[in-house]
């Protein structure tokens, strides 16, 4: 009895492919992740958070629209969240931003919180991608007076490279370049 | 012994006898079964004259089948007629699982599969995080889905006194009404003993480390513990079950902890020997953290930074009433009230607490025509409350009625019909009404005494939770916005099944099964990230299902596979339905030799196609899952002892996005009767 259950346990346990499973490489695929940190109150308002990673810096209202990745798992209420954003394809991503949508409200990119930007740089700072692998610590400094229209050196860095307003579309919101409505896919 | 149709029945002394006293003159069916033993029938019982002797030998079988089942028609029929397929899970299987939870134990059930606590049957569920289940839960028949969520309180289920667990698989609203789309689970609880009688279990055990040292995030062991007392009597006319537990585990990943106290009272009285009153009352407090999702795949045992400290304290009580009385030989009535209350203070992001009561009264009447013709019918009503915060739910209610009616025709020696439809009318606040009309017809043939052939095509809904409705929060990073023009989502479901008993130590069942659904409840992001539950699609799933149990002298085989093919109609063209698995197999090698026993058991699914859509990452973690369980028994007198390996392996696998599975988990247990 113990012989042949010993026999068909092992045969058992072979078949099914010991040390298989989920491991911890790749990290977490190619992507990019860090620690959004919120500055100041957060508006009762508020509905979503979330990051978006555009691989240019866009020019055109067209251009809004073609996110490269995105996580709409930011937790609200908190003051840091560890965030993730996976990306199909390595290259260099210009535009890391975290956008933030009152209750009622659409997205607005010009309703910004902060974006990824490094030392001195005046322009948000592109984060270079390689095929599998995560880049770590792209922090991101996020002030919800911007969206209350206090002007801060993030907005220039943040937005001031965007196209205005296409004609007709009126600015609502805080923020000069109200795109209103948006979309994050 | 059980009186067929009817709740009466006794139990016998060590040497067999038994005696039922006060039964009117007419025609009866009896059941008899013993552990070890083939269940006896005994369906034309002519009660002529006061006080007949009966003598029966059972015939020692090493393939038992459950003598009777309750769930299949509302009221105790032979296992071997029901016309759907039904699986039976066994306490005693439950304790030599060594399971803390009733979830651990479905999940070996063929046709079964649980996706991170969420129960499906044949795949009818997928997964919402609990909310609005498809499988309908009872709790000894009475109604055990909370009236907020909708969902399985798992925690609320009390596991030492789980007698037997019925399955009945493919949609059951023609007797259940809303909530029976994909199936019925229903747990049956013990009867108070004859004599006094005291029984514990304790169960501790340790999860392992991690495998890759990445992953440590804790020092020390995880460990977790359970204990169980109960103790039960009859004294003259009233028997009773007074029970009393607790379990603490630290558990195996950051706000795993879980803390539970629980009570359990259950109250038979005997009016008469044909009348009877139970009353159960059944309470659990919980306190456990709170993890929806892992930190990264680098850190999954770990929460986010933002999830540290989330916790929910929670309470679930039954109370349920049932009146039992055989009014005359052929009529029988029962009476059941029942509330169900739940509660929850979420420490979550921010305080959200809700507190939802479901009470109602089912009015029954079991009919006996002649040998070959049994009804049932029936009214109820099923009122919800809910209270919770305004940045949940809000407050709402709800109300059901509903009337059934249920005909058993055995038209030939060899055929039975069964066919039978329910009325529901239920509103929840000032929506409009909805009415549902779900009727069901079965047939069984018996080709031979030993191979019968099934078949039922029936119909199911489920009308939408009040917090699929009305919930306007944010879960774990989740938006989560109203929908007020919910409806209920139906199913048509069809199955044609096959029952082998040719061979004395093997039994075969089949099934293939056929569910179409519509206006399936789905949470669904829009184009803005919001999710909202809608109905969003329609759906079909067929498959096969096959199980055989054997037994050759010390040794007993199982093995049960189900294959499935779900899809969701878009207009894009036919996807997977999301959370199902292809192929899920599992089974297992037992040993008896003496009182030492054994058993290796190994459980196969397959990759989950299709997720939620909500995370990036998609379906890259959800790998298929191969599991080995090997467990030990040993008894000495009056005590059992169990070792039991879970993940043997330590297979590291995920069913829903973020989430690692239970790593390989040591336990031993030991219970007792005296």
């Amino acid at each position: 009895m113990t012989k042949s259950h010993l026999v068909i346990s092992t045969l058992l346990a072979l078949g099914c492919g010991f040390g298989g499973g989920l491991d911890p490489g790749p990290p977490d695929g190619t992507g990019i992740k860090g620690t959004l940190i919120f500055n100041g109150a957060w508006p009762p308002e508020t509905a979503d958070v979330a990051v978006a990673v555009y691989q240019r810096r866009p020019q055109s209202l067209a251009d809004f629209f073609s996110i490269a990745g995105w996580d709409t798992t930011v937790a609200l209420g908190v003051t840091r969240f560890e965030y993730f954003v996976p990306l199909e394809s390595p290259g260099s991503y210009e535009w890391v931003v975290v956008a933030w949508r009152p209750q009622g409200g659409f997205w607005n990119f010009s309703s910004l919180l902060g974006c990824y930007h490094v030392g001195n740089d005046t322009l948000p700072t592109p984060v270079q991608v390689t095929i599998g692998e995560t880049v770590k610590n792209v922090d991101i400094q996020n002030y919800f007076d911007l969206v209350q229209g206090v002007d801060r050196p993030d907005r220039e860095i943040c937005t001031g490279f965007l196209p205005l307003l296409p004609a007709g579309l009126k600015p609502v919101g805080f923020g000069r370049n109200d795109l209103r409505p948006g979309n994050r896919r | 012994m059980v009186v067929l149709g009817t709740e009466l029945g006794v139990e016998s002394g060590e040497d067999g006898e038994f005696r039922l006293a006060g039964l009117p003159l007419g025609r009866y069916g009896l059941s008899i079964s013993m552990l070890g033993y083939a269940a006896y029938f005994e369906k034309n019982l002519n009660l002529e004259i006061t006080g007949i002797h009966l003598d029966i030998g059972l015939l020692p079988s090493p393939l038992e089948l459950p003598a009777l089942i309750v769930s299949a028609t509302k009221r105790p029929r032979s296992f071997v007629d029901a016309s759907t397929s039904v699986a039976v899970l066994g306490g005693d299987e439950i304790l030599e699982h060594n399971s803390v939870s009733l979830d651990e134990s479905l999940d070996y059930v063929p046709g079964v599969h649980m996706v991170s606590g969420q129960v499906n049957i044949r795949g009818s569920s997928g997964f919402s995080r609990g909310i609005g289940s498809r499988v309908l839960m009872l709790l000894d028949g009475f109604p055990a889905l909370s009236a907020d969520n909708a969902d399985v309180k798992w925690d609320a289920i009390p596991v030492d006194q789980i007698e037997r667990v019925e399955i009945i698989k493919g949609a059951g609203s023609a007797l259940y009404g809303t909530g029976a789309l994909g199936g019925i689970v229903n747990v049956i609880t013990r009867n108070p003993s004859a004599r006094p009688e005291t029984r514990f279990r304790i169960l501790a055990g340790v999860y392992s480390d991690p495998v890759h040292p990445e992953w440590e995030w804790a020092s020390g062991k995880r460990l977790f513990e359970n204990l169980d007392v109960t103790h039960s009597s009859t004294s003259g006319k009233l028997g009773y079950i007074l029970g009393l537990g607790q379990k603490w585990t630290n558990g195996f990943k950051e706000n795993g902890w879980h803390r539970r106290y629980k009570g359990y009272g259950k109250f038979k009285y005997a009016f008469t020997p044909t009348s009877n009153l139970t009353a159960t009352l059944n309470w659990a407090r919980d306190d456990h953290g709170v993890f929806v999702q892992w930190k990264d795949r680098n850190e999954p045992l770990e929460v986010p930074l933002s999830s540290k400290g989330d916790k929910t304290v929670s309470g679930k009580l039954h109370l349920n009433l049932s009146y039992y009385l055989l009014a005359s030989p052929v009529i029988g009535y029962r009476v059941r009230s029942f509330l169900y209350r739940t509660e929850f203070n979420n420490r979550v992001g921010g305080a959200t607490s809700s507190a939802a009561y479901k009470f109602g009264q089912e009015f029954q009447t079991d009919l006996q025509k002649g040998e070959d013709l049994s009804l049932t019918a029936g009214l109820e009503w099923i009122a919800d409350r809910v209270d919770s915060s305004p940045t949940l739910f809000g407050r709402h209610s709800g109300l059901n009625l509903a009337a059934y009616m249920q005909a058993e025709l055995l038209a030939t020696n060899k055929l039975g019909i069964s066919a039978g439809w329910r009325f529901d009318r239920y509103r929840t606040d000032d929506r409009p009404a909805e009415i549902q009309f779900s009727p069901r017809l079965g047939l069984t043939y018996k080709m031979t005494p030993t191979n019968s052939l099934r078949t039922t095509l029936g119909w199911g809904f489920r009308g939408p939770s009040i917090a699929e409705i009305y919930t306007n929060a944010t879960f774990s990073a989740v938006p989560i916005a109203p929908n007020t023009d919910l409806v209920a989502e139906r199913s048509l479901s069809y199955e044609i099944g096959l029952n082998n008993r040719s061979l004395s130590w093997l039994r075969l069942d089949a099934a293939v099964f056929w569910s179409r659904y519509r206006d399936l409840v789905e949470a669904r992001p829009d184009v803005t990230g919001v999710v909202s539950f809608r109905n969003v699609s329609k759906g079909r799933i067929s498959g096969v299902e096959a199980s055989l149990v054997a037994s050759w002298r010390i040794l007993d085989f199982d093995a049960g596979y189900t294959f499935m093919d779900a899809k969701e109609n878009l207009p894009s063209g036919d996807q997977p339905l999301p959370y199902r698995h292809r192929h899920i197999s599992s089974s297992g090698l037992k040993a008896r030799l003496g009182a030492i026993s054994s058993e290796c058991r190994f459980t196969y699914k397959s990759k989950i196609e299709k997720a939620s859509g909500l995370f990036p990452e998609g379906t890259r973690d959800l790998i298929p899952v191969y599991l080995i369980d090997l467990s030990f028994g040993y008894k000495i007198g009056h005590l059992d002892f169990t070792l039991k390996v879970h993940n043997l392996t330590e297979y590291n696998y995920a069913r829903v996005e973020r989430n690692l599975g239970t790593p390989r988990r040591f336990s031993i247990g030991i219970s007792g009767t005296y």
